[in-house]
């Protein structure tokens, strides 16, 4: 369903991403994890449009995606969504939940692409908000708005939803709400989700894949169930070791 | 109404107060007026009385009837430039960051407008123009917009590169779309600058009528400032006091009020 | 020296706006003589004008021909014939624009250093109040020339401590004894005028990126390390609040050389100021065209040095 190709990108003479390729299949989420500053988010951007790689193709479906959003179709467009790391900057908090979900809505039925209704998008993600429409978005806490951003991501069916670190500005109990949510989402409605992360949970088994990107190249890219015995790359090996330190605690 | 008048300091409401005095007289003004404005039958220059509050000038015009008449034309001035050229300035700034390749080439333009002292190019056309008052208007809006294009311009690029407008922009949204979730950020900045400017036009048309330029019929306050130090005696006797001082007043302050206000609102 | 690329570009770009205004704007000017929109009406009002005007600006000439003809001129140093000075408008400006420099150079030196002091001054004080800065807003509200002129009828006539015109006394030569004291007398008042209506400008700006600099952390650390204000001051705002302070400057300046006109049209002081004054008044559009595009010129250059200066400034 999406296929990176050789994609490469450079800020001022350093190379952040060098030929990085890996594809994606329907219904099938990957964990990309990585480095702080090691080019996932680039990465993620380039993908969803926000950013142009310097060489190298994005293909959805086979198809090839143009470089910035404001060359691409709006069905490209509303096939990938990208979820924000951090939930209070990604809506207008002075809105009402209504008018938050109703702008996806109404740019989408503009375009005339196939939209589930707001409500049946929010019951999938935070069902116990569909009394609160005319809240306003501030009264949120931050798993509340960040799956109320997965909500308003899932109005236009998209193939692939993208999370870039979309737990990593909430609390505890904010982040198993939302992991919840994307694990019963890829299971119930077959999007294709990517995840971008800054460190692995291996205590459960939630993720089909996992890529590691080092040196601005995948270094690895197994199922996530053989990661733990097979990966051979020393920055693999040293997450797996920060992984089990931290839960072992 | 009520909102945005408890938010305001002591200083603020003071300042509020003389803008909404100055708004009231432009209106109802005329109506107090004693005499026509351009009446001149008078005998010339009366000191003070009880027939002309402030005295007349050397043409036989009561001077407090034109300091009346001036209010009217400092709100129209004032209030026309600055409307045209916030809109203007802002329409420009969000082109500009919306439609990157050309906002380049808008802010070069701002930025040679702004390197000029647009004062000089003000002159400059009301010198070679014809001296209505539509001209001077629309020179005003014309040479004062880059100012209000840098500072809209700043304040939105902080709004554009932000979040949830690049959300809007992901899903497709135009522009509509992307000025409804810039608004609640960006509209304090409007208020701002239409005060900045409402001042700015008033002492370009000081400036105007002391060089003698503009429409030498209109009765504003400039005029009437420029009358008073082409006075004859003007360095030798006390009719300063109520010819020149009272229409200098009504602009200190009226600059000096809006000063206030846009200094405390966002630093410009 | 990339940067210094771009920055000769840049600017050769501007340049070339400020010609294409200096040329275009009498012409799209309703009313001017020269307007392309009513040429009947220009011709009519041309006939008054006399033949060196007509042969400087060629308006019979399509509009591509007379704009290498301007430029021609220029290269050459050319700015046309003055109406009534009956001289050449680029030996008029010439002479003028010595004293304009000698004026705006030392008020806004004089009136930036009096000017980041105070507003400096007033910005670190405890409990920032803008209170304390509003003497200094009421004073920047009054027009400058009306700032001129009354302080030319309180110390010129009611007091006669100072001159009231002119950059020198009647009679006095450059090589007379005294011209120098004389003109410094003479240009008490001017300058007066200039650094009291530039030091608003700039000690308010000054007091705003103090008060916000005093806000960011790293200045509430070394407050909390106990270092002494003396210290804070010197070190840490003034290198912060440079850059900023040289673009305020940068601004501050061309609006100096503005106002400097003014004084000098109010206290007919022989700057670029008078001549503007006489320009104007008697509608001599070829010295008007000139003084433009000669301050334009001039704002363009004082603006480049400024922004010179900001980047060698930002690079350390």
């Amino acid at each position: 369903m999406l296929e990176i190709r050789n994609v490469t990108k450079s800020y001022d003479e350093k190379a952040v991403l060098s030929s990085v390729c890996f594809t994606l299949l329907d219904g099938e989420s990957l964990l990309l994890a990585g480095e702080t500053g090691g080019g996932k988010t680039t990465l993620a951007r380039i993908i969803c449009g926000s950013q142009c790689p310097d060489s190298g193709e994005v293909l959805l479906d086979g198809k090839r995606l143009l470089g910035t959003y404001r060359k691409r179709s709006p069905e490209e467009l509303a096939d990938i969504q990208y979820i924000f790391q951090d939930p209070y900057s990604a809506v207008e908090l002075t809105n009402t939940l209504r008018q938050t979900l109703g702008e996806t809505e109404r740019v989408m039925k503009r375009h005339g692409r196939g939209c589930i209704p707001m409500e049946e998008a929010l019951f999938q993600t935070a069902p116990e908000l569909l009394g609160d429409m005319d809240k306003k978005m501030e009264q949120f806490s931050g798993g509340q708005l960040q799956r109320i951003c997965i909500a308003r991501a899932l109005i236009p069916r998209p193939k692939l939803l993208i999370t870039d670190e979309s737990t990593s500005m909430l609390d505890k109990d904010g982040e198993d709400e939302v992991l919840d949510v994307l694990h019963r989402l890829k299971r119930e409605r077959k999007v294709s989700i990517l995840s971008v992360v800054h460190d692995i949970d291996f205590s459960v088994a939630r993720w089909d894949r996992i890529a590691v990107l080092f040196g601005g190249r995948i270094v690895e890219d197994l199922p996530f169930g053989r990661f733990l015995e097979e990966a051979a790359h020393p920055y693999s090996r040293r997450l797996i070791e920060s992984s089990l330190f931290f839960s072992e605690k | 109404m009520k909102k945005i008048w408890s938010r305001l300091s002591a200083v603020q409401r003071i300042c509020a107060g003389i803008c909404i005095f100055y708004f009231l007289a432009a209106a109802f003004g005329p109506i107090f007026s004693p005499f026509p404005p351009d009446d001149f039958s008078s005998p010339a220059l009366l000191p003070p009385g009880r027939v002309h509050l402030l005295g007349t000038d050397e043409m036989g015009h009561d001077i407090f009837s034109m300091v009346l008449s001036g209010f009217r034309y400092t709100m129209l001035f004032s209030l026309t430039a600055a409307l045209g050229s916030v809109s203007l300035g802002t329409v420009l700034a969000f082109a500009s960051l919306y439609f990157p390749r050309i906002g380049r080439g808008i802010n070069h333009l701002a930025t040679v407008f702004l390197i000029i002292p647009d004062i000089l190019l003000i002159l400059f056309v009301a010198a070679f123009a014809a001296p209505t008052c539509t001209n001077t208007i629309l020179s005003m809006i014309f040479f004062s917009w880059p100012r209000v294009f840098r500072i809209a311009r700043s304040r939105l690029s902080a709004c554009f590169s932000s979040n949830k407008v690049a959300y809007t922009m992901l899903i497709g949204g135009n522009m509509w779309d992307v000025i409804r979730k810039l608004w609640h950020d960006g509209y304090p900045v409007i208020g701002t600058l239409f005060m900045m400017q409402a001042s700015r036009a008033v002492t370009y048309e000081t400036t105007l009528a002391f060089f003698g330029l503009g429409d030498p019929l209109l009765k504003t306050w400039g005029r009437l400032i420029r009358s008073a130090l082409n006075y004859e005696n003007f360095f030798y006797d006390n009719t300063w006091c109520w010819y020149l001082l009272p229409a200098m007043i009504c602009v200190v302050v009226y600059v000096a009020v809006l000063s206030v206000l846009v200094f405390d609102e966002g630093k410009v | 020296m990339k940067r210094g690329g771009k920055m000769v570009r840049t600017y050769g770009l501007y340049l070339v706006l400020i010609l294409c205004i200096s040329f275009f704007l009498p012409r799209f000017l309703p009313g001017s003589p020269l307007s392309v929109l009513d040429e009947a009406t220009a011709s009519q009002n041309m006939e008054a004008f006399p033949d060196t005007f007509r042969e400087y600006y060629a308006p019979e000439k399509p509009e591509a021909v007379q704009f290498l003809l301007y430029l021609k001129h220029l290269l050459s140093g050319d700015l046309g014939y003055s109406l009534t000075g009956k001289r050449k408008v680029a030996d008029m400006i010439g002479e003028s624009l010595g004293y304009s420099l000698l004026l705006a150079g030392l008020a806004m030196t004089v009136s930036t250093c009096i000017g980041v002091w105070y507003g400096m001054r007033a910005g670190l004080k405890e409990g920032s109040s803008p209170v304390r800065l509003f003497p200094l807003i009421l004073l920047q509200a009054v027009p400058v020339f009306l700032l001129a002129e009354s302080l030319r009828l309180l110390f010129s006539y009611r007091l006669s401590w100072f001159p009231s015109r002119g950059a020198y006394s009647v009679g006095m030569h450059p090589s007379s004894e005294g011209f120098l004291l004389d003109v410094l007398y003479h240009m008490v008042l001017p300058l007066t005028v200039m650094i009291l209506s530039e030091i608003p400008g700039i000690a308010v700006f000054t007091y705003n990126s103090t008060v916000r600099i005093k806000k960011q952390q790293f200045v509430r650390m070394a407050v909390y390390l106990n270092l002494t204000q003396n210290i804070i001051e010197k070190k840490y705002f003034f290198r912060n609040i440079l850059p900023e302070i040289l673009g305020k400057l940068s601004i501050q300046s061309i609006s100096c050389v503005a106002g400097t006109m003014f004084v000098e049209a109010v206290f007919a002081y022989p700057g670029i100021g008078m001549l503007l004054r006489t320009a104007t008044a008697n509608r001599d559009y070829p010295l008007m065209q000139g003084i433009l595009l000669t301050v334009c010129t001039l704002a363009l250059v004082i603006n480049a040095i400024f922004e010179f200066l900001i980047q060698q400034i930002s690079r350390r």
